[in-house]
């Protein structure tokens, strides 16, 4: 509302002093993004709400790598403060994975299909959520959309904390071992609970390719 | 007010047409502010209510309002979309669809804005 | 070209005669001996795809003749001595994700496409045929995103030949021709754009120097069409959709729909609700058969999108329908719609074979469609009515078919609904038998049909159309049908309308069939293995277990050197393999659009493959040194 009185020049102004307060000083994000009323519109609008999220804005997630391999073996991460990937968030995160068709084609509780399974590690873009923010936002290569200037910012996030519970399964071994007894367990499938953000905490015995145990 | 006098010249400045201006495509402005991600391209809904059969839709204000000022989850776009932009797109979905509720001008939009106590878009046009 | 054969009715003899019995110019004598092309000032004019159809030592188009049959007139190799089969020579394509192309072979050459994937995706090989030394090799220009486009794997359903020319489909929607002597490109055209969801994996046909082309994307709400392609100059003749108005539809006054509730203007627009005809899907992903002396192409079109029929009341035509149209137009002469508001994703793009049947003491120029709906149909292919549909698998979904009116009769206590999963579905989505083709042998009067035994449950939900990302609204989970098998390889007799015999597999079924005049019926499995089977018995005579699943189709054709060879690429994907070749949870049984359910043990016997495998009878000789010499 602050912005309406002042002209473009000086708006833009206060804009790139929002950035560089928010360079100096990383961190108080987290209150920001969980309050707040509208979503506010996608990226892209000059609007004068961008001094509320410089900890994430683009010049810094740009630093992120989606692969491990740095030369000079030196760990650069950025220090991101990611906005608070808590239940609720993955519960707002299941219904867009199925609002955008993230569901079409990397199918119910992220078994894989047209595109890649989510439901177990590693993803090839990386796994940390600053990664499968800029997987969404960006897309990748063999037919990941680019999202970001579709989804508003937040709601990738949400988005985001669902896509990591999908990955949740209980631990088995560090590699994966294929045979006529392995794996052991399956997912309950999807038609016989009701629609969670933690599918990993119903398993039932491997039914290799028969009917499922209802 | 200053601001007015220069944002009403450099509407003229920028624009290379006559001044009564072309009406913008309902469809493109539906496009290009993304009212597609959560409405659905045939208005199906998704994140946001469905728009096909709609009847709320037959009140042509209360679609201006809500463009204007969106809701807890829709974004506002009073400050993004100009009245003409907001006419065409309130139009588009009023007949697309099945919708048959007719189309909105943007006088119509205007007294809205006026009854709603929201100010004119500094911006011309979306993004 | 086509006139100077009619004297001999080459697609009559097909059926009836051992030999085609010709008058044409350079016709083979003997058996084996190369097909000779020559003109008549004895120069060698690179062979049309009207000659070829009725050539036995060449499988000139991916069903080897315009009636589709896969029926091959050799019979060097036969019941009697196909346990001796092995193999000649093996090529790589290095592509390892599903393999279904046909390899088809022209005069000793070999011409292949790989799916589209890795360093070069669709790309083409020319190979000799005596030798398996590499001629040329073709890549078209790549669009990687193409590959989050396809529904079912990035699969290539084949190449198409004329005059000296291939034809290639592209995944992300483009048509190109390639010379055949060296593989250099001589035009490509865009057809469709990924950004509405649209992709191409099906084999085009030549008919009448147009290259037919049709789309994928049911699953993106890209609407379905079928284009006709100058083979020449590459530009656009015409182009049909599936929905639509009748001027889209390409429906005048020539056409009569077999029944009245198809009757009517613009039923294209009529049977939807406002709009959702533009994401109506209906696409013609599969195969084309032509009948000459009708001047007919038949075809049939795919699912309606969305999965969810809730957003689509209304009979949605013209989706899950067969089509007959003029070829040169491209104007429909009837249509049949098999599955009026599909509720379960039974595609019809299957194959139409085009068969003279007796039935009740008449010759009838029929059709026979291998229904996704597990209905085998038997349609008059002048007029597209239904003489006879009946049952080939475990249908609980379709009681019966209603000759009179020629709609399914329902089981509503099956209809789908937002919200309230639909228990034991059956057959599940992929139909009881999918894309992959059958073939018919005027020998033993019998079709051999490779097909899955397969049931789900099936729950559908709200779902927005976003071009360019799924229009689905559908969780599925398969599972094996009744019995716990999966597949079956079954030898059916449309006249009486009954199994004869069937090989039941513990997978699906998923490559082509191939039946010669040695009585031999081929197929593979997805667990990897090719086998040769006794076309009267079903008796297993012969098999061969290759590197990976098979989900290709079989062809046969001879070379210079006086041998019969048999040709099908080992590399298991496709819808029902994917999770073999693709970063799919077998642990996550609602993946693959539900096929991963009935798959998720697949990975256990095979991964994905990439290889090309020719086989042939041992040479008298011991030295293999002939099967080594460079070709002449």
């Amino acid at each position: 509302m602050v912005a309406l009185i002042f002209r473009a020049p000086i708006r833009l102004t206060l804009l790139l002093l929002g950035i560089a307060a928010g360079l100096a000083t990383v961190g108080p994000l987290s209150g920001s993004a969980q309050e707040g009323p509208a979503l506010g519109s996608p990226k892209g609008d000059s609007g004068g709400d961008s001094a509320q999220s410089d900890a994430l804005s683009p010049d810094r997630l740009i630093d992120v790598p989606i692969v491990n391999l740095t030369p000079g073996a030196v760990d650069v991460r950025p220090k991101l403060a990611i906005p608070n990937l808590d239940a609720d968030a993955a519960q707002r995160g299941l219904q867009y994975f199925t609002n955008f068709n993230c569901v079409g084609c990397h199918m119910p509780n992220g078994g894989g299909g047209m595109g890649p399974a989510l439901s177990f590690r590693p993803f090839i873009y990386g796994d940390r959520p600053e990664n499968i923010y800029l997987s969404i936002h960006q897309g990748r290569p063999n037919g990941m959309p680019a999202w970001g200037t579709v989804i508003p910012e937040k709601l990738i996030w949400d988005i985001v904390a669902y896509v990591k519970n999908l990955s949740q399964a209980p631990a088995q071994e560090w590699g994966t071992t294929t045979s006529k007894t392995s794996p052991a367990i399956e997912q309950v499938p999807k038609e016989f609970k009701p629609s969670t953000a933690q599918p990993w905490n119903y398993t039932q015995k491997f039914s290799s390719g028969q009917a499922p145990n209802p | 007010m200053p601001h007015r006098v220069i944002a009403a010249l450099a509407l003229l400045s920028v624009s290379s047409v006559p001044v009564v201006a072309q009406s913008p495509d309902g469809a493109a402005v539906y496009a290009n502010a993304r009212c597609f991600a959560c409405h659905g391209q045939m208005g199906d809904g998704g994140v946001g209510p469905r728009l096909a059969g709609d009847r709320m839709l037959a009140i042509s204000q209360f679609v201006a309002a809500r463009v204007l000022l969106g809701t807890s989850v829709m974004p506002a776009f009073a400050d993004s979309l100009k009245d003409e932009e907001i006419a065409a797109v309130a139009t588009y979905v009023r007949t697309n669809w099945g919708n048959q509720f007719g189309d909105v001008s943007a006088e119509e939009v205007q007294a809205t804005r006026k009854l709603l106590g929201v100010s004119e878009p500094r911006t011309a046009g979306t993004k | 070209m086509l006139r100077s054969l009619r004297g001999c009715l080459p697609y009559a003899a097909l059926l009836f005669l051992t030999a085609p019995v010709c008058a044409a110019t350079g016709a083979p004598a003997e058996p084996l001996s190369p097909s000779d092309s020559r003109t008549s000032n004895g120069a060698e004019a690179p062979p049309a795809i009207e000659q070829l159809v009725g050539d036995k030592n060449n499988w000139g188009m991916a069903a080897k003749d315009y009636a589709n049959t896969r029926y091959s007139e050799l019979d060097q190799i036969n019941a009697a001595n196909v346990a001796q089969l092995q193999v000649a020579w093996m090529f790589s394509l290095g592509a390892v994700r599903g393999q279904e192309a046909a390899p088809l072979v022209i005069n000793g050459v070999v011409y292949v496409v790989a799916p589209y994937a890795g360093p070069n995706p669709n790309q083409v090989f020319a190979l000799a045929l005596a030798s398996g030394d590499l001629k040329w090799s073709y890549a078209p220009k790549p669009n990687s995103a193409a590959a989050g486009i396809a529904c079912c794997d990035v699969v290539s359903r084949g190449l198409a030949y004329d005059k000296g020319k291939i034809f290639l489909n592209t995944l992300d929607g483009y048509s190109v021709a390639l010379e055949a002597e060296t593989g250099k490109e001589l035009w490509h055209t865009r057809l469709g754009d990924i950004n509405k969801g649209e992709t191409i994996t099906m084999a085009p046909v030549v008919v009448k120097d147009k290259v037919l082309v049709g789309n994928s994307g049911g699953e993106y709400g890209a609407r379905g069409w079928l284009a006709a392609v100058d083979a020449n100059s590459g530009k656009i003749l015409w182009r049909a959709y599936s929905t639509g108005p009748d001027s889209e539809v390409l429906i005048g006054d020539d056409f009569k729909a077999p029944y009245p509730w198809m009757s009517g203007k613009d039923m294209g627009v009529q049977s939807w609700p406002p709009d959702k005809w533009k994401v109506g899907g209906g696409n013609a992903w599969g195969w084309i058969s032509y009948d000459p002396e009708l001047n007919l192409i038949y075809y049939g079109t795919g699912n309606p999108g969305a999965w969810n029929h809730e957003t689509r009341p209304g009979d949605n035509l013209w989706s899950c329908a067969i089509f007959a149209r003029n070829p040169d137009t491209g104007m429909a002469k009837w249509a049949y719609q098999i599955g009026p508001h599909d509720l379960w994703d039974y595609d019809e793009i299957n194959e139409n074979i085009l068969v003279d049947l007796p039935i009740d003491n008449q010759v009838r120029k029929v059709l026979i469609h291998p229904g996704r709906n597990g209905y085998m149909y038997v349609l008059d292919r002048a007029t597209g009515e239904v003489i006879s549909a009946d049952a080939f698998d475990n249908v609980n979904t379709i009681s019966s078919i209603d000759l009179k009116s020629g709609r399914p009769v329902l089981n509503d206590s099956l209809t789908p609904q937002v919200g309230r999963t639909v228990r034991n579905v059956c057959p599940a989505s992929p139909g009881a038998k999918d894309w992959q083709p059958s073939a018919w042998s005027p020998r033993t009067k019998l079709l051999y049909v490779p097909h899955q035994h397969i049931c789900m449950n099936f729950l559908t939900g709200d779902v927005g159309y976003i071009a360019g990302t799924p229009y689905v609204g559908a969780e599925v989970d398969m599972f094996a049908g009744p019995g716990g098998y999966r597949g079956e390889f079954m030898a059916w007799d449309p006249v009486t309308k009954k199994k004869v015999w069937a090989i039941t597999e513990q997978l699906p079924v998923w490559s082509g069939a191939l039946v010669t005049k040695g009585d031999v019926a081929f197929y593979g499995t997805m667990d990897r293995w090719f086998k040769a089977v006794d076309a009267n018995s079903g008796k297993v005579l012969w098999q061969f277990r290759a590197g990976s699943g098979f989900i290709g189709q079989p062809t046969t054709f001879a070379g210079a050197d006086g041998r019969q060879y048999v040709a099908i690429i080992s590399g298991v994907g496709g819808w029902s393999g994917a999770i073999a070749v693709a970063k799919i949870d077998p642990r996550v049984r609602n993946g693959a659009l539900g096929f991963t359910g009935a798959m998720q043990d697949l990975p256990a016997h095979t991964v994905g493959g990439a290889t090309l495998l020719v086989f042939a009878l041992p040479t008298n000789k011991r030295d293999t040194a002939d099967i080594a010499a460079p070709p002449k």
